[in-house]
């Protein structure tokens, strides 16, 4: 096949060189068309092949909003009180919960963010840790290159320079892609509504953070171990900790690099795994792990079809000869 | 030797052996002991919103501690900023934030509201719970019992959401 569709234009400008008048009308039709073929498949090529480059080449100089936000959440200093899910109930306008929020029974099982509690805090008893109990809030952690984000096929999700990675519930058909998505089981849907489907989850409380507050649950936690600021100030603010106190902590800022960085960073005086993070996480993005499947898709779609088509043009214009 | 010389040398010997006295006498004046001073109890109600100001017992808590470092970390603690972050480096200044008769108000370092970018030091509601639960988490009065807010030291004013539904 390949070998006759070679020598074919070969045949067809050495019978145009010997008279082109002589041309039968159908072949020249097969040859326009031939060439219009090939030129569409390498205009094809090129433009999926220079989209790729381009995205790439952007994915790789860009490390982030600079100036973004960032939260810095100490579990030494943590009490258990449950002050920031009573502020983040009030901020977000939630209903009230089934017990209140002074109520310790609640620490029985541990417990994930809800469409009606977009923070939780739960506690352990690690062995490696102090005598009391250690706790740990849950919450959305505003990755730096979220993966529900990058799940999401209608593109329902944001990442905001100001840091928060934020959720249109307008977009949303409910497909729940980026619940499966997301390490840390952040986005939470809200079962209740059938005909509105809705996720739900911690908004970093954008709209204050861009009129110049803090975020409820960091304004409420009376030992601020739930600290807001720059996120590369909450670096440098987490490292120089640890180099104060490394009796204290756990020689790592979790957060820092995982999933390409989240915007929540985590100091714990336990081992990480101990308190129910995820430790096995890669440093890359999660999109990293799927973009190079994904963006053979395009190429698949587009040139498979081109290359069959191809083909066929091929024989017929050699039956036609023929 | 001119006589300029000699004059210079004696006037230099003369305010350096008159300049002992002085400072003898200001380093070894008896100061005010802390003691004397000191509150019986205090209320700590500054930041008091949704809980109630704290009613403290000083007395009863330095008998406790048995120091007044325990808690006021300004000198001699493990936590101690660098001189210059509270004292300012003008001399004149310097002498009037050292008074070693009375320990600086907690407010006066520690900002009532919370800052985005300066996170070199923690804002007073922080400064005084984190105070707090360094013995009291240990006893596990508070971090065992989340209720030890209002059971402890606060009481609770209004705090939406906490009633059942």
């Amino acid at each position: 096949m390949s070998e006759s569709s070679i020598r074919s234009p070969g045949q067809g400008e050495g019978g145009n060189g010997e008279g082109g008048k002589r041309e039968p009308a159908g072949r020249e039709r097969a040859g326009i068309s031939r060439r219009s073929c090939l030129k569409a498949l390498g205009a094809a090529g090129c433009t999926v092949l220079s989209v790729g480059a381009g995205k790439a080449h952007a994915a790789r100089n860009f490390s982030g909003w600079p100036d973004r936000f960032g939260m810095l959440v100490d579990l030494t200093e943590c009490v258990g009180c449950r002050g920031c899910e009573a502020a983040c109930n009030r901020a977000n306008g939630l209903p009230a919960p089934e017990v209140p929020f002074d109520e310790k029974s609640v620490f029985e099982e541990k417990r994930r963010p809800t469409a009606s509690a977009f923070t939780v805090v739960n506690r352990y008893s690690p062995k490696d840790g102090p005598r009391g109990p250690v706790y740990r809030k849950v919450q959305c952690n505003h990755c730096n290159e979220p993966g529900c984000a990058s799940a999401c096929p209608v593109r329902a999700y944001t990442k905001t320079p100001e840091g928060a990675v934020l959720y249109d519930k307008e977009l949303c058909f409910g497909c729940r892609y980026c619940m499966v998505a997301c390490p840390f089981y952040a986005p939470a849907y809200d079962y209740g509504s059938a005909l509105d489907p809705r996720i739900e989850k911690c908004t970093f409380c954008h709209e204050r953070v861009k009129a110049g507050g803090i975020p409820a649950c960091a304004e409420a936690c009376p030992v601020e171990a739930v600290r807001f600021g720059r996120r590369k100030d909450l670096i440098t603010l987490a490292r120089e900790r640890i180099r104060k106190h490394p009796g204290r902590y756990v020689d790592r800022v979790f957060g820092e690099h995982e999933v390409g960085g989240t915007g929540w960073l985590y100091l714990s005086g336990v081992p990480f795994e101990q308190v129910d993070f995820p430790t096995d996480l890669p440093d890359k993005p999660l999109v990293e792990q799927t973009k190079g499947f994904l963006s053979a898709v395009p190429l698949v779609l587009v040139l498979w079809p081109a290359v069959l088509g191809l083909c066929y043009s091929a024989k017929r214009y050699k039956e036609e000869e023929r | 030797m001119n006589p300029g010389t000699i004059l210079a040398i004696v006037l230099c010997a003369a305010i350096s052996v008159l300049s002992i006295p002085a400072a003898g006498a200001g380093g070894s004046a008896p100061a005010p002991s802390p003691r004397g001073k000191m509150p019986g109890s205090v209320v700590l109600g500054s930041l008091a919103s949704e809980y109630g100001p704290v009613a403290f017992d000083h007395a009863a808590h330095l008998k406790e501690a048995g120091g007044c470092a325990e808690c006021h970390h300004q000198h001699g603690t493990g936590e101690t900023l660098e001189c210059r972050k509270c004292h300012s480096v003008d001399p004149a200044a310097f002498r009037a934030a050292v008074r070693v008769e009375r320990f600086r108000p907690c407010r006066e370092c520690h900002s009532s509201s919370l800052s985005r970018t300066e996170l070199s030091r923690p804002a007073l509601k922080a400064a005084y719970h984190r105070a707090c639960f360094r013995c009291h988490r240990e006893v596990g009065s508070v971090g065992e019992d989340p209720k030890g807010c209002t059971e402890m030291c606060h009481e609770r004013r209004k705090f939406a959401g906490t009633e059942p539904r």
